[in-house]
């Protein structure tokens, strides 16, 4: 899609949904500019959608008037304002909600509609790599295990400086240079060095791999894979501090479809439209981005109309705000999975028996009804039904006299004591914990909980040693690169530093790397399915559900978009 | 008194140095791994070590207490971990905000419970006696961030009578900053709206504040008043026929000293106390940032906020002590 087909795809859709145009027209207008019939359905049911009622029209109406949400001005309440938007350095959910405003990467995902949920549109990770859309990069062509890709011209940074090769060449020096978050997927894919990375010309920019692509193009869509505006950011180097640490996390180098108004840290972040990026104006001309800690303040807020949208509300807090007629609760489909993760180096965790015993005892039902509200889907296999080569894999469901067969069959009938990790940080995290204490005393297991603050919790994940580790572990995690090689290389491979459960299967590892080394994709596929049987078979994870992404709008808001774990800003319609 | 105030002084030095000591210390027996928190999940060996180095955390523990003291002599509190910033920033920008939801909570405090303290003292076993009964029940038993939560249901929720918990005035308002309390900067800047905007946000948490916090001056100005009352010297004042009103300042003053302390320990202890409360009204304030830093493990900002607490504490116990010293004659006579 050219540049000019870009912007008038955009502006199109901000008047029909504004009712500047028939729904006649818009099919006729988006059908000349190569819309998917997917996306013409999903934004016409968008345009039909919460405000059709006369009451819900006029709850719209007060509700725009209450926050002002016209064109001009959305406010969204987050539990905390993004430290940052440096790819290599600002971490945490905040900061990836930022990241993606602020700076554009050189590829996208296309997105899709979504069976779940009318009105929201999805990125079309299944279908990749057809579902690769050029962003900063026009095109991109493959010579052997080195990847060729042409710059968009004339692409401005808020600075006022033009996107070349060189910048991209600096945003990975630094990114090789600082070993921030950013670079981990590109290495995972493939790429090892920052020589690697080749200016060609001007536009043109190269990456060699050691992989076959997938993870790294994939990797490409991802928050911290973002060019940095490299003139400006050296501005604010120092002959200390040549990459601009101190100046980039809250600093402006960023292509992005927003440039940064103003950062009161703790209180708001103002984001505005970048007028000139080359797909035109954004759809709100301002984002404003308030922080407000308590949860149910954020609730109270969005029902009032105060706020246009809110993130991270408790499900029983999502559950009373569904059938008003003022706010929208989305509940999109994501990378974001639930899990109770055996550790492998605990006994008698090492028994496949004892771990597939465990599976059978956790009440699935009761999750998603009661501690989710239903806002969880059922797991069908240990990776996210939305990742290329998902198969459908997961054969567990409750049973207490099967898990009570399977503990005798292994020698354990009489039970044992066990310990049940969570992080106390987290909302649910304890009420997981409790419900899998609970069950797990039905097949004689008396397990003991363990609260912890979130970096002794990381620390249990990620350690190999026994005394800073628990044999279970209750993890919500989100997963944004969907990819089954990344996934069982990162989680599952006996090599990995991640390796939560610490696995060690020869079996497992042949078959990861074996699709590592594949480049075709059916055979990658099959691999994918063979991980999944594997892993369900070896039952190290019990998985209980994709926990899906999960926000609040008001009425003036008729149209999300969701990225496996963020994005869901990128593409607001009011 | 010149002497008493140098020699006070004079020994928070040694005071501030003990607490960087206690802080440094006590922040690193926090569980966990800063630098895993910062680096994230996907951090390999070499991106941690990367981390650990950036903040120091590599070094022996010793070399990283000499550069923090020396760092906090310069009056440098460091960079905060997370964001990067200087911490004397955030604290400039934040401390501002809490001291002025404290001071005003404390002065309604203060008008409140000795108000009603000399009533009750005046007139025991009133009706004011038992509500305030009921009241103390109530305040040592309801949770502030609950209350809190209740307070911006009602008034804020149901019947709209208070903006929305965000922060402490309008966003429309742009106001110059001189002191950092918003309610003198909007009358500097002549803003009336923006003045009126920063008082209405400023009640749902001083409200909070108060119901907590006013309990213990009102029962202390009772008791004390109550007992200078029962005195053998107010008898005899109330024989030589002074008026009650001549009998009731010679009463209060008598009962004043441990009541100026009780005030000047809820004065502390309101720091802290606002933190939950700062928290639910996304007041932007030092509190709701060491909330942050410490689920963070940002132990830069954690130190700051307890240095920046002892150093108030210090202070304020300070001007207790000088206040208590201009009342008590006594105590301007003691070694």
């Amino acid at each position: 899609m050219s540049l000019e087909q870009d912007k008038e795809t955009v502006n199109l859709v901000d008047q029909v949904l504004k009712g500047e145009v028939s729904r006649r027209e818009f099919i006729k207008r988006a059908a000349i500019l190569g819309m998917s019939v997917g996306a013409i359905t999903t934004i016409l049911s968008a345009c039909g959608g919460a405000a059709a009622t006369p009451t819900a029209t006029k709850a719209a109406a007060a509700a725009t008037a209450a926050t002002g949400a016209t064109k001009e001005q959305i406010i969204i309440a987050f539990s905390a304002t993004p430290i940052g938007w440096d790819p290599d350095l600002s971490g945490l959910t905040g900061a990836n909600e930022t990241m993606y405003l602020v700076q554009d990467g050189l590829v996208r995902w296309k997105l899709g509609s979504t069976s779940k949920e009318a009105g929201a549109l999805v990125a079309d990770t299944a279908n990749y790599p057809k579902s690769l859309e050029p962003h900063l990069a026009e095109s991109w062509k493959s010579e052997g295990n080195t990847h060729i890709f042409s710059l968009r011209k004339g692409v401005i940074s808020h600075a006022g400086n033009e996107m070349t090769a060189d910048d991209v060449k600096w945003t990975y020096d630094r990114a090789f240079k600082l070993q921030g978050i950013g670079i981990y997927i590109a290495s995972m894919g493939g790429l090892l060095k920052a020589d690697d990375v080749k200016v060609i010309d001007k536009y043109t920019v190269s990456f060699t791999l050691s992989l076959p692509p997938d993870v790294f193009f994939k990797g490409l869509c991802i928050n911290q894979a973002c060019v940095l505006d490299s003139t400006e950011a050296k501005k604010h180097a120092t002959a200390d501090d040549p990459y601009a640490t101190k100046w980039l996390p809250t600093g402006d180098a960023g292509f992005g479809r927003y440039k940064v108004v103003s950062m009161e840290a703790g209180k708001q972040l103002t984001l505005e439209s970048f007028d000139k990026h080359y797909m035109g104006p954004a759809p709100m001309k301002r984002l404003v981005i308030r922080e407000v800690p308590s949860s149910a303040n954020r609730l109270t807020l969005v029902d009032k109309g105060e706020v246009d949208v809110v993130t991270e509300l408790l499900p029983r807090e999502l559950e009373t705000l569904k059938g008003k007629g003022n706010v929208r609760v989305w509940n999109l489909p994501s990378g974001n999975m639930g899990y109770y993760e055996m550790g492998w180096i605990f006994p008698p965790f090492d028994n496949q028996t004892v771990r597939q015993a465990v599976c059978y005892a956790v009440p699935y039902d009761q999750i998603i009804n009661e501690v989710y509200r239903g806002f969880a889907s059922p797991a069908t296999s240990v990776m996210p039904s939305s990742f290329p080569g998902y198969k459908k894999s997961y054969t567990y469901t409750y049973d207490v006299e099967k898990a009570k067969s399977l503990l005798k069959q292994a020698g354990f009938g009489d039970g044992f004591s066990t310990d049940i990790a969570y992080n106390s940080d987290l909302p649910l995290h304890e009420q997981l914990a409790v419900v899998l204490q609970t069950s797990l005393a039905k097949v004689n297991i008396k397990a003991t909980l363990k609260g912890l603050t979130s970096a002794p919790y990381l620390e249990s994940l990620l350690s190999f040693d026994k005394t800073k580790k628990y044999a279970i572990e209750v993890s919500t995690a989100g997963q944004n690169e969907p990819d089954a090689y990344y996934w069982g290389m990162g989680l599952m491979h006996s090599k990995s530093f991640i390796n939560p459960s610490v696995v060690k299967s020869p079996e497992l590892d042949a078959i990861i790397e074996k699709m590592g080394a594949e480049t075709d994709a059916a055979k990658r596929n099959d691999l994918a399915g063979q991980m999944q049987d594997l892993v369900n078979t070896q039952a190290t994870w019990a998985t209980w559900a994709e926990t899906n992404l999960q926000l609040a709008t008001g009425s003036a808001v008729k149209g999300v978009t969701g990225y496996l774990t963020d994005h869901f800003l990128n593409n607001l319609y009011i | 008194m010149i002497r008493f105030i140098s020699r006070r002084l004079l020994f928070l030095v040694p005071q501030a140095l003990g607490v960087t000591l206690v802080a440094f210390f006590f922040v690193r027996l926090l569980p966990g791994n800063p630098a895993l928190l910062i680096a994230g999940g996907h951090a390999t060996p070499d991106i941690l070590r990367a981390a650990e180095e950036r903040l120091g955390l590599n070094l022996p523990v010793w070399e990283q207490y000499w550069r923090y003291l020396n760092q906090v002599v310069r009056g440098d509190l460091g960079n905060s971990w997370y964001t990067g910033r200087a911490i004397g920033l955030d604290v400039a920008d934040r401390f501002p905000a809490t001291l002025e939801l404290i001071t005003i909570t404390l002065i309604v405090c203060v008008i409140l419970g000795v108000g009603l303290g000399v009533l009750m003292a005046l007139r025991p076993g009133g009706i004011m006696e038992r509500v305030t009964f009921v009241y103390g029940l109530l305040a040592g038993a309801i949770p502030e961030f609950w209350f809190g939560l209740i307070l911006v249901f009602f008034f804020f929720y149901m019947l709209g009578w208070f903006p929305a918990p965000m922060g402490r005035i309008d966003s429309s308002f742009t106001v110059p900053t001189v002191t950092g309390f918003l309610t003198i900067d909007t009358l500097l800047a002549g803003n009336l709206a923006a003045f009126w905007s920063a008082v209405s946000h400023l009640v749902l948490p001083v409200a909070t504040l108060v119901f907590v916090y006013t309990g213990q001056i009102l029962k202390m100005t009772r008791v004390t008043l109550q007992e200078m009352l029962d005195s053998d010297f107010v008898e005899f004042a109330r024989a030589t026929g002074l008026s009650k009103m001549q009998v009731l300042r010679y009463a209060l003053r008598n009962a004043l000293p441990p009541v100026v302390t009780v005030i000047g320990i809820n004065y502390g202890y309101l720091l802290g106390g606002a933190v939950l409360v700062e928290k639910i009204f996304a007041w932007g304030g030092f509190g709701q940032y060491v909330v942050n830093a410490v689920l963070q493990s940002d132990y830069l900002a954690i130190q700051a906020f307890v240095l920046v607490a002892a150093a108030f504490n210090l202070l304020v116990y300070l001007i207790v002590d000088v206040i208590d010293r201009i009342i008590d004659p006594r105590l301007r006579q003691a070694v």
